[in-house]
């Protein structure tokens, strides 16, 4: 029984339907990825686990505890947190305000400071510069600060939206390994990603999400080898 | 003819208003930002501070700080009902339709509201004798006890705010979740409740306004409409979503507003104001300091 | 029954209202009928015309009935200080809102939503205040006296004339909802972002919407100045825009149908409730609060989605 599971899951929007009997599961302290293009639905896939998108039909339980349509306060506070598109961070407030965010519910705000000093020895240049106004920030800055608030809550799961959007490769080095020292302390991590290569090589196991439907799934190396998967997506 | 004197207690008036209209716009500018919703029916929760202060002082015979607490305690309780019961339903719904929404929403709260007021209070004005007696001088100019516990009072209040929004953990939300609410949900924020508490705050501190101004001004059922007025300008002026800017703005407008009329006659008054309004909002889209794009 | 419901194509019906209106006046001989649904027909044609701004296009204007009282005072004036006659009155009263409606159009096009509410009620107020104190001019508050535009008494000429510009303004309307102008306009409204990377000139669409639409308001505002017989500022007052709006709202904007439903409905409902005078209001209130919870498509947008029902068998 996976840590979580996603079983056959339908999401609208309006009246179109954009996710058809998706489903998926993540094991503990497994590196999952989903991959596929833009518009597949992958987004909205991750906003569904996160209770900031209704579900119709199916369902999505966490530790076997049916999670589908909690709010997101709630998803949260069992555990799993996410760092969307854009890094989610608020950018008139200072460094220091965004990380205080993600230690807001009543049991993470009593360990507030003892995560942030975990999060400033992981990012030490947000240490630095931790009165600045987060729109200030740079691209890498700024992906670092959305990682660092979604440590604040000591999540045992921990779902990436596009985390290398806009950085340079340099950067996105720099991103993979954070994301594989994460791992190392043990917490387990959902990836999407558009770049097919990074997401299979940090991850165990891809998932492809095509049109709104799960196409393929598996061992990330076995993957790699897939006829399929290499021509729609590594351009064989 | 206008002498020095008579300029400089104008200006002081405009300060005691002034420090009114902040509470008022701080909390229009402040439903604006967290709920996305521009509240027309935010006048009446003016009023109807004036007239709990009306029935507390006239009934119950409260001095001036227990009246505005008492107040503030009641529509902080009305504001987050309204929110429950007519905003909070519409969240659901794309963008266009909650803007909308919301707006037609609030202009038939406002509708009701007043002429609730109308059947239950009646339409005769009612006012209250001044919270203190006697006047003072200082410097060159004398003024009264009681404007300047209203001006303190006020004061206090804005005081308050700032360090509620600043310093606290559900200043913190509310900053959150106006600027980013999906990041702010994300991060464990409650949404939901924050907004009720948002909606409370904001009905609250226009009530404080109304208790405050009740002696200069007199209450009767449709007073919400001329505040509402005033507070749009407010907040327009110094940008929608900023509470600094809202505070700016109130104290100007407040003072320019009380040398007017010892200029202008107030009846082309509202026409002054009205004018600025769609000028700014012609060549400035963004009010003067607003954070959000108009 | 069902069939025949899904199965009676639009003409048909329009045609038979059509008909029951023209015999209506013939067959209902009570005056105060007639003067109902007169008004009717007036606030009909200002409910459609603003419902192409609001309903269809997105535009946020809470500012229309500016051009309806615009429309009102110059005709009025015009006949009695310039000793214009009603009919050429009525056209300068048109021509009047749509000047206006240039004015205040321009800052709307670089605002969005609530914003262009607000500055749309402003210049309304303006043009009120402007109204009620330029007291030589208008006569304010006092009331301005406005000759008819028809020889002698009675109902039924004003009533077969209001129906002529409500038939005329609908086929009008109807054509434009079906052009490529309901087309864009509809897409406006949905997502501005979306139709300005089409590459179309929006801001034209806009001023054309504004224009037309102000200048059937302003014209009907000048019918009903010289129908009513006395004009006040009253006629620009936020009152008749909240009006405007329930009956649009009630009825179901984005709809043909839907204004047309609204302003009779609501007409005959204010009529009903003249005696209890506040009450009236407090219910315009509930009205507003229970149709945005419960019908937000209003009746017409209900009663779309019940045709469907029945077309699809079900």
């Amino acid at each position: 029984m996976g840590l979580l599971e996603i079983q056959r899951i339908n999401c609208f929007y309006g009246n179109s339907q954009v996710l058809w009997d998706v489903s998926l599961a993540v094991n503990a302290n497994e590196i999952v990825a989903v991959v596929g293009s833009n518009g597949a639905g992958k987004t909205t896939l991750l906003r569904a686990i996160s209770g900031l998108h209704k579900i119709s039909g199916g369902s999505i339980s966490w530790k076997g505890r049916d999670i589908g349509n909690t709010p997101p306060h709630q998803i949260l506070e069992s555990g799993i947190s996410q760092i969307p598109e854009g890094a989610g961070i608020f950018p008139y407030m200072t460094v220091l305000e965004n990380l205080k965010i993600g230690a807001y519910s009543r049991k993470n705000w009593k360990n507030r400071f003892k995560n942030l000093e975990k999060v400033f020895s992981l990012f030490p240049e947000l240490r630095e510069r931790r009165n600045q106004l987060a729109g200030t920030l740079s691209g890498g800055e700024r992906q670092m600060l959305g990682i660092g608030k979604g440590l604040m809550s000591s999540p045992e799961f921990l779902i990436f939206d596009e985390p290398s959007f806009g950085l340079s490769p340099k950067l996105v080095l720099k991103l993979l390994d954070t994301i594989s020292e994460i791992s190392k302390q043990g917490v387990t991590i959902l990836l999407v990603e558009q770049n097919v290569h990074h997401a299979m090589s940090l991850s165990h196991r891809v998932y492809v999400l095509e049109n709104g439907r799960m196409v393929k799934g598996g061992d990330s190396r076995t993957l790699l080898e897939d006829d399929y998967v290499r021509r729609a997506y590594l351009g064989a | 003819m206008y002498n020095l004197e008579i300029i400089l207690r104008q200006a002081f008036y405009g300060l005691v208003l002034g420090s009114n209209y902040v509470l008022i716009a701080a909390g229009f500018s402040l439903v604006w930002g967290v709920v996305g919703v521009m509240n027309i029916a935010h006048g009446e929760f003016f009023m109807l501070g004036a007239y709990a202060a009306y029935f507390i002082l006239t009934f119950l015979g409260w001095n001036l700080f227990l009246t505005t607490i008492a107040a503030m305690a009641l529509i902080f309780l009305i504001g987050v009902f309204f929110e429950k019961m007519t905003i909070d339903p519409l969240r659901p719904r794309k963008k266009l339709d909650y803007d909308m929404g919301t707006l037609i929403m609030t202009i038939g709260i406002s509708i009701f509201l007043q002429n609730l007021a109308l059947i239950v209070f009646g339409p005769k004005y009612k006012g209250v004798p001044a919270y203190f007696d006697g006047m003072v001088r200082l410097g060159p100019i004398i003024m009264s006890y009681d404007r300047i516990a209203i001006f303190l009072v006020a004061l206090l209040l804005i005081g308050i705010l700032l360090f509620l929004i600043k310093h606290t953990r559900i200043g913190l939300a509310l900053r959150a979740v106006s600027e980013n609410p999906d990041g702010a949900a994300l991060a464990g924020i409650p949404i939901g409740r924050v907004l009720y508490f948002a909606f409370g705050l904001s009905a609250s501190f226009a009530g404080a306004a109304g208790v405050l101004l009740i002696p200069i001004y007199n209450v009767y059922p449709t007073v919400g409409g001329n505040v509402i007025l005033l507070a749009f300008s407010i907040v327009i002026f110094g940008g929608l979503g900023s509470v600094k800017g809202a505070i700016y703005a109130g104290f100007l407008i407040g003072i320019l507003e009380s040398l007017a009329v010892l200029f202008i006659s107030s009846a082309w008054k509202d026409v002054i104001v009205f004018a600025i309004v769609i000028l700014v909002l012609t060549f400035r889209p963004r009010g003067l300091m607003g954070t959000k794009e108009a | 029954m069902k069939s025949f419901i899904a199965n009676l194509p639009n003409k048909r019906w329009f045609a038979l209202a059509g008909l029951l209106f023209l015999l209506f006046p013939v067959i209902v001989n009570d005056s105060y009928f007639h003067h109902l649904f007169i008004l009717s027909f007036i606030f009909a044609i200002f409910v459609s015309s603003w419902n192409i701004l609001f309903g269809f296009m997105g535009v946020f204007s809470f500012g229309h009935h500016a051009f309806f009282g615009v429309g009102a005072y110059v005709s009025a004036l015009s006949v009695v200080k310039l000793g214009f006659t009603p009919w050429i009155g009525l056209f300068l009263g048109g021509v009047a809102a749509a000047l206006a409606s240039l004015i205040i159009s321009w800052p709307t096009f670089r605002l969005k939503g609530p914003y262009i509410a607000i500055v749309t009620l402003a210049f309304a107020e303006v043009l009120r205040i402007i109204c009620s104190n330029w007291v030589d001019l208008t006569r304010g508050q006092l009331g301005l006296s406005v000759p008819s535009i028809f020889v002698g008494a009675g109902r039924i000429q004003p009533y077969y004339f209001v129906f002529l510009m409500f038939a005329a303004t609908m086929i009008i309307l109807n054509k434009m909802i079906h052009s490529s102008f309901g087309l864009v306009a509809i897409s406006i409204r949905e997502s501005q972002e979306a139709a300005e990377s089409l590459g179309i000139s929006l801001i034209g669409y806009k001023r054309l919407a504004f224009i037309l639409t102000s200048f059937i308001v302003g014209v009907v505002g000048a019918f009903y100045a010289h129908y009513i017989g006395i004009l006040t500022p009253d006629v620009m007052g936020s009152n008749v825009m909240f009006s405007v709006l329930i009956m649009g709202l009630f009825g179901g904007i984005g709809t043909l149908l839907g204004p047309v439903l609204g302003a009779f409905i609501l007409t005959f409902l204010a009529e009903s409730l003249r005696g209890l005078e506040n009450y009236r209001f407090l219910i315009y209130g509930l009205v507003i609060i229970f149709t945005v919870l419960f019908l937000p498509r209003g009746l017409a947008g209900g009663l779309g989605r019940l045709r469907t029902v029945y077309r699809k068998g079900g």
